[in-house]
């Protein structure tokens, strides 16, 4: 696959009833049966798209109950959590498919064997694939700002009378501007990748596909000793894309007491090493820096272990999992070059 | 969505196609417009079709370009190393005011349509005009008239990257003059494409 999949609806031609159909990114629709070329006009200046809700609430419960017996979560929280209600939406995104390309230049730098420093010139040309995911809206405390659109989506064309929404508050042209920005950006930051030090860079977006994409999640909201928390979960994937949860509090007081313990051991045994003479005081280096560490880290997980947070949330609390990043490059089909 | 039927702005007539292309022909009167995106409808446009200079015996087929007339202006350049490079291959510099051609037609394969846009817009050849695609077939043109002014660019800065010397800066102004379409001719053989000129 050589270019990014297109979501494709299919409409009725208004002439013989054909089937026409719509390719994402294309402003034109041919109907299969009488050849009629029509314009595609969409409402707000882009082609909007839904996508089929593929997941059963059963199976966004199910799966919800699998997310909290994981991790870092509290004890027996899968079993003792009250699920308060559970219910589907849609979230509007604008969606950006678009080619980068950027050209970048600089210099590698290292050392030779003298110990004096050496430039070698580089020139990066970066021609690839990106797409832009951005919430068109106000997702309020749900922790979703992007997504990743499997291969297996249904798309459809988008009726707002069938489907639970929240209203759009990024404009079209805004987020026209964000995605190119961000695309641009991105092609710049690949060139960057292979050189020490930029002298040059200049980028240029080449869109291809503009849409307003309609999104399915389950969001499941539920109780847990009296305090409320909550999870989406992704409509077609099945996948946990947001959460919060309650910490576990054993393993709060495990680091505060295990990791104070073993960090406070290890500095002991350092400045022992540092008064027993100069000949040992070098072992104790390494296990000040281990217990610094230690230390620190321990003391991460007891301040905020007592709640963990998945996807985009924001708030204290342990971060668990992998966040969905505004742009994606389309690995195949670049056409880079290095020098 | 809403779907608008296109029609031909010269007689009036439905627009039919089996393919999308943006330079549509109307199947009544012949005329060939541009579909531009954001008016969303078909505008007159003028296009000049090039006759074959090389002959070949694989099927022959038109080529849309944007041709775009601009001038790179290079306010200041540093280039490290590949002097010696540029002087044996008499490099040639791609400044001042001339045609770049950039292929609007994504089915040409970039291995082929890159290495075309460079060599037009180097040799700035003399393409001599004929009426009609005499038998041949026009690809599609799928690139918009607004992106062929920063592919010219693009085009520019690769050319500063690919001859000897590595750059390392470049302070320059692309000014776009005017942007036009041009069929050139080619030879497709399997997946192998050879322009014609």
């Amino acid at each position: 696959m050589s270019e990014t999949t297109k979501l494709l609806v299919t409409m009725t031609c208004p002439y013989c009833g054909g089937q026409v159909l719509c390719e994402e990114g294309e402003s034109l629709a041919i109907c299969t049966y009488c050849d009629s070329v029509f314009s595609l006009d969409a409402e707000e200046g882009a082609a909007q798209v839904m996508y089929k809700l593929a997941v059963t609430k059963d199976k966004a419960e199910k799966t919800v109950r699998g997310w909290m017996a994981n991790g870092r979560k509290a004890e027996n929280l899968s079993k003792d959590a009250e699920i308060a209600e559970i219910y589907p939406i849609y979230l509007p995104f604008w969606r950006l498919i678009a080619r980068g390309k950027a050209c970048v230049c600089g210099y590698d730098e290292d050392k030779d064997k003298d110990g004096h420093t050496r430039k070698t010139p580089r020139e990066v040309l970066i021609n690839r694939e990106y797409v832009y995911n951005d919430i068109a809206c106000n997702p309020g405390d749900l922790g979703i700002n992007s997504i990743r659109i499997p291969n297996n989506a249904q798309a459809v064309s988008f009726d707002d009378g069938e489907i639970a929404t929240f209203t759009s508050t990024l404009s079209k042209d805004d987020s026209y501007r964000s995605g190119c920005e961000a695309i641009i950006a991105e092609a710049i930051h690949d060139g960057k990748q292979s050189i020490d030090k930029i002298t040059f860079s200049k980028g240029f977006c080449f869109p291809k596909g503009f849409t307003k994409v309609y999104y399915p999640f389950w969001i499941v909201r539920y109780t847990y000793q009296d305090r409320s928390y909550f999870a989406t979960v992704d409509g077609i994937t099945e996948e946990i894309v947001s959460g919060r949860a309650p910490g576990n509090v054993k393993r709060q007081g495990l680091y505060a007491g295990g990791g104070g313990t073993i960090a406070g051991s290890m500095a002991g045994i350092g400045i022992g090493f540092v008064s027993m003479g100069e000949e040992t005081a070098g072992f104790a280096i390494p296990l000040l820096f281990v217990a610094a560490i230690l230390i620190w880290y321990s003391y991460q997980q007891f301040r905020y272990g007592d709640e963990v947070l998945q996807g985009s949330l924001k708030g204290s609390g342990i971060q668990e999992g992998a966040k969905i990043g505004k742009v994606d490059t389309v690995v195949t089909g670049t056409h880079d070059y290095f020098s | 969505m809403i779907l608008k039927e296109l029609k031909c702005p010269g007689c009036g007539a439905p627009i039919k196609s089996k393919t999308r292309d943006m330079m549509m022909q109307c199947s009544h009167c012949g005329k060939i417009h541009l579909y531009t995106k954001s008016a969303k409808g078909l505008n007159d446009v003028s296009y000049q079709i090039v006759g074959a200079s090389k002959e070949g015996k694989d099927e022959l087929i038109y080529v849309p370009f944007w041709v775009v007339h601009a001038e790179p202006v290079v306010r200041k350049e540093k280039i490290s190393g590949g002097r010696i490079g540029r002087f044996i291959k008499d490099q040639r510099q791609m400044r001042g005011m001339r045609d770049f051609y950039v292929c609007a037609a994504s089915e040409i394969p970039e291995e082929f349509s890159r290495v075309w846009n460079m060599d037009l817009t180097l040799d700035q050849p003399e393409l001599f005009e004929i009426s009609d695609f005499r038998g041949g077939k026009r690809a599609l043109m799928t690139m918009e008239k607004e992106t062929a002014g920063d592919n010219a660019e693009f085009l520019f800065l690769r050319y500063e990257t690919e001859i000897p010397g590595t750059l390392q800066d470049l302070d320059y102004d692309f000014t776009i003059k005017t942007t036009r379409v041009i069929y050139i001719p080619a030879y497709k053989s399997g997946k192998k494409f050879t322009i014609g000129v």
